[in-house]
C-alpha cells in the first residue's frame, strides 16, 4: 500500500468496522509508515479526549420544572379524555373543548403560571399515560356507584395522580394455563364518575412503573396463586394475595388481566382491575372490595373501554 | 418516577448533543412530555432505558436540525460559524472552560446531526455499539460508520491533537479527496451525510 490512509479509515479500523481484508492492508501500512502512525495515535486519543469533557450538571430547578409540566400534563389529559358517544352519556358535563384530547404541548418557561395552576392540588406525581382506552358503556354488575357516575359533577382531577408502587406478582386462571399480572399499589382515589378514565391512565401509568421498577425490582417477588389459598382476604384493608388470586379467578374468567391496582374507590379500600380479552379488545374496568373472592366478587363498579 | 430514576442520565445525553444548557433543559423537557404522551405505545420489548434515551436523543437531534436550518448571520465562514457555536457556551458553566473544552464543544457543533450523536452516546458517554445501536434506532454498522466520521472530521478542530509534523500528502480513502493534509480533508461544516452500510 504506497497511499496514505484516511483519518476516516483509521477511526473506522478502531471501530473494528473495516472489512477484513482492507483492516489488513490498512494495519500492514501502519507498520512502515510514520505519517499515519502519528495520525492513527491522534484519531484513536479523539475519544478520550471527547470523554474528558465535562458539561455542567443538571440545573436543580428543571427536575421541578418537568414535574410540573408533567403534572399538568396528566391533569389534562385527564380531564380532556375522549369519550365515545356512549360513554359521553356516563360522563360529568364538560364543554366540547374540554373533551377534545389536547394533542398540542404546552412551554413552561422556568416555572409556567399555567402549569403550576393546573396542577395546583394535584398532589404527589407520578408519570401517569393512558391506556389508548376510552369509555364505550357500563355492563351491568351490582354496581353501587353507577348511578353517580352518570349524574355526579365533574370529578377534579387533583385525586386522579397518585406514586404507584409494585406489589405482588398474582397468578390465576386455571393451572393448566396459569397466567400471571404484577399488581401496583397506590394511594389514587378512583370515583365512580371518573372510573373508566382512570382506569384507562392507571393501565398506562403501571406499564410505565413495572418496566422502570423492573430493573430494580427484588429478583424474588412474592407471588400466590389461587388453587394454593382460596381462603377470604382480609376485610378492610387491602386485599390478600391469596384473596387476590380468587378475586381474579372470578373476575377474568378467560380474559387477560392488565390491572390490578390496590388503591381507593370513592375513598374506601378497593382494587381496580382491568381486563381484556386481547391486547387490543375492547376492555373491562371493575371496582372490587378488598374482600373480593371468586364465589363473592364484591363488584362496586364495572364498566367497559373500548379501544381507541 | 422512572424521570427521577432516569434524569441524570438523560441530561447527560441532551447537554452534549446541544452543548447549550437552556436548548437541553428545552429539549429534556419536550421529551419527557413526548414519553407521557407515548406511554400506552411502549410495549416493553425494549428497556425502559432505552426507549428513554431514545426520546431525548430524537428531541435533542429535532432541535439541532431546526437549528441547523435556520440562516445563520454572516456566511458560512468557518471562523464565524466556530465563534457562534462557542458562544452558546453558558457562562456559569464551571467546567468547559477550558481551550480543549472550548475546542470540542465548537467542533462537535460543527458534526451533522446524527454524527454527533453517535459520538455523545459511544465516545462522551460510553455506551457500547449495540446499545448506541438501540437508542439511536439504527444498525451497529451504521453506529460504527458515523462514529468513524465524526471522529475523522473532528480531530482536524481539536487543537491540542493537532498532528505537530507535516500531514500526509496522499490518502487512500473512499470518497475522500486525496492530496490533502488532514485538515484540508475535512468536509466543511454541516456537511456530509451518512454512507449507510
Amino acid at each position: 500500500m504506497s497511499r496514505h490512509v484516511s483519518a476516516e479509515d483509521l477511526a473506522s479500523l478502531d471501530l473494528d468496522a473495516l472489512k477484513p481484508r482492507k483492516a489488513a492492508k490498512v494495519r500492514a501500512h501502519l507498520a512502515g509508515c510514520v505519517q499515519c502512525t502519528q495520525l492513527n495515535r491522534e484519531i484513536s486519543a479523539v475519544p478520550a479526549t471527547l470523554a474528558s469533557v465535562s458539561y455542567p450538571p443538571m440545573p436543580e430547578q428543571l427536575s421541578a420544572r418537568i414535574e410540573t409540566v408533567l403534572a399538568a400534563e396528566s391533569s389534562q389529559r385527564l380531564s380532556s379524555a375522549p369519550a365515545t358517544e356512549a360513554g359521553r352519556r356516563d360522563l360529568p358535563q364538560r364543554s366540547r373543548a374540554a373533551r377534545k384530547p389536547r394533542r398540542e404541548g404546552w412551554r413552561v418557561p422556568g416555572m409556567s403560571v399555567l402549569g403550576t395552576r393546573l396542577v395546583a392540588g394535584a398532589g404527589a406525581l407520578v408519570i401517569v399515560g393512558f391506556g389508548g382506552y376510552e369509555i364505550a358503556s357500563h355492563a351491568g354488575g351490582n354496581a353501587t356507584g353507577t348511578a353517580a357516575s352518570s349524574s355526579g359533577s365533574a370529578a377534579a382531577p387533583s385525586a386522579l395522580a397518585g406514586q404507584m408502587n409494585l406489589g405482588p406478582s398474582v397468578h390465576y386462571g386455571e393451572p393448566s394455563s396459569s397466567k400471571t399480572v404484577r399488581t401496583v399499589t397506590s394511594d389514587a382515589n378512583f370515583t365512580s364518575a371518573r372510573l373508566g378514565e382512570q382506569a384507562a391512565a392507571a393501565v398506562g401509568a403501571a406499564r410505565l412503573r413495572e418496566a422502570g421498577g423492573a430493573q430494580s425490582a427484588p429478583a424474588a417477588v412474592p407471588t400466590s396463586h389461587a388453587n394454593a389459598a382460596r381462603s377470604s382476604a382480609a376485610g378492610g384493608g387491602a386485599a390478600t394475595e391469596s384473596g387476590l388470586a380468587s378475586c381474579l379467578d372470578g373476575i377474568a374468567g378467560n380474559k387477560t388481566v392488565v390491572l390490578v391496582e390496590q388503591a381507593k374507590y370513592d375513598g374506601n379500600p378497593a382494587t381496580i382491575i382491568v381486563t381484556a380479552q386481547t391486547a387490543t379488545s375492547d376492555a373491562e374496568v371493575w371496582a372490587v372490595g378488598p374482600d373480593c373472592t371468586a364465589s363473592h366478587p364484591h363488584v362496586l363498579n364495572h364498566l367497559r373501554l373500548s379501544r381507541t | 418516577m422512572l424521570f427521577q430514576r432516569h434524569r441524570d442520565r438523560l441530561w447527560a445525553v441532551a447537554i452534549r448533543t446541544l452543548g447549550d444548557p437552556e436548548e437541553a433543559a428545552d429539549a429534556l423537557q419536550d421529551a419527557m412530555i413526548a414519553a407521557f404522551r407515548r406511554a400506552s405505545s411502549f410495549r416493553g420489548d425494549s428497556a425502559v432505558t432505552t426507549w428513554l434515551h431514545r426520546i431525548v436523543v430524537n428531541a435533542a437531534l429535532d432541535r439541532m436540525r431546526r437549528r441547523a436550518s435556520r440562516p445563520t448571520a454572516g456566511g458560512q465562514d468557518e471562523e464565524a460559524l466556530d465563534a457562534l457555536a462557542t458562544s452558546g457556551r453558558p457562562l456559569s458553566d464551571p467546567s468547559g472552560t477550558s481551550d480543549t473544552a472550548m475546542d470540542v464543544r465548537a467542533a462537535l457543533r460543527r458534526l451533522v446531526p446524527d454524527q454527533q450523536a453517535a459520538l455523545v452516546l459511544v465516545d462522551m458517554l460510553g455506551y457500547s455499539i449495540s446499545d448506541a445501536a438501540d437508542v439511536l434506532g439504527v444498525s451497529e454498522g451504521t453506529v460504527k460508520s458515523r462514529a468513524a466520521r465524526g471522529r475523522a472530521r473532528l480531530l482536524p478542530r481539536l487543537e491540542h491533537l493537532r498532528p505537530s509534523g507535516p500531514p500526509p500528502e496522499e490518502t487512500l480513502t473512499d470518497g475522500e479527496r486525496r492530496n490533502q493534509s488532514a485538515s484540508q480533508r475535512v468536509l466543511p461544516a454541516q456537511e456530509g451525510g451518512d454512507e449507510e452500510p
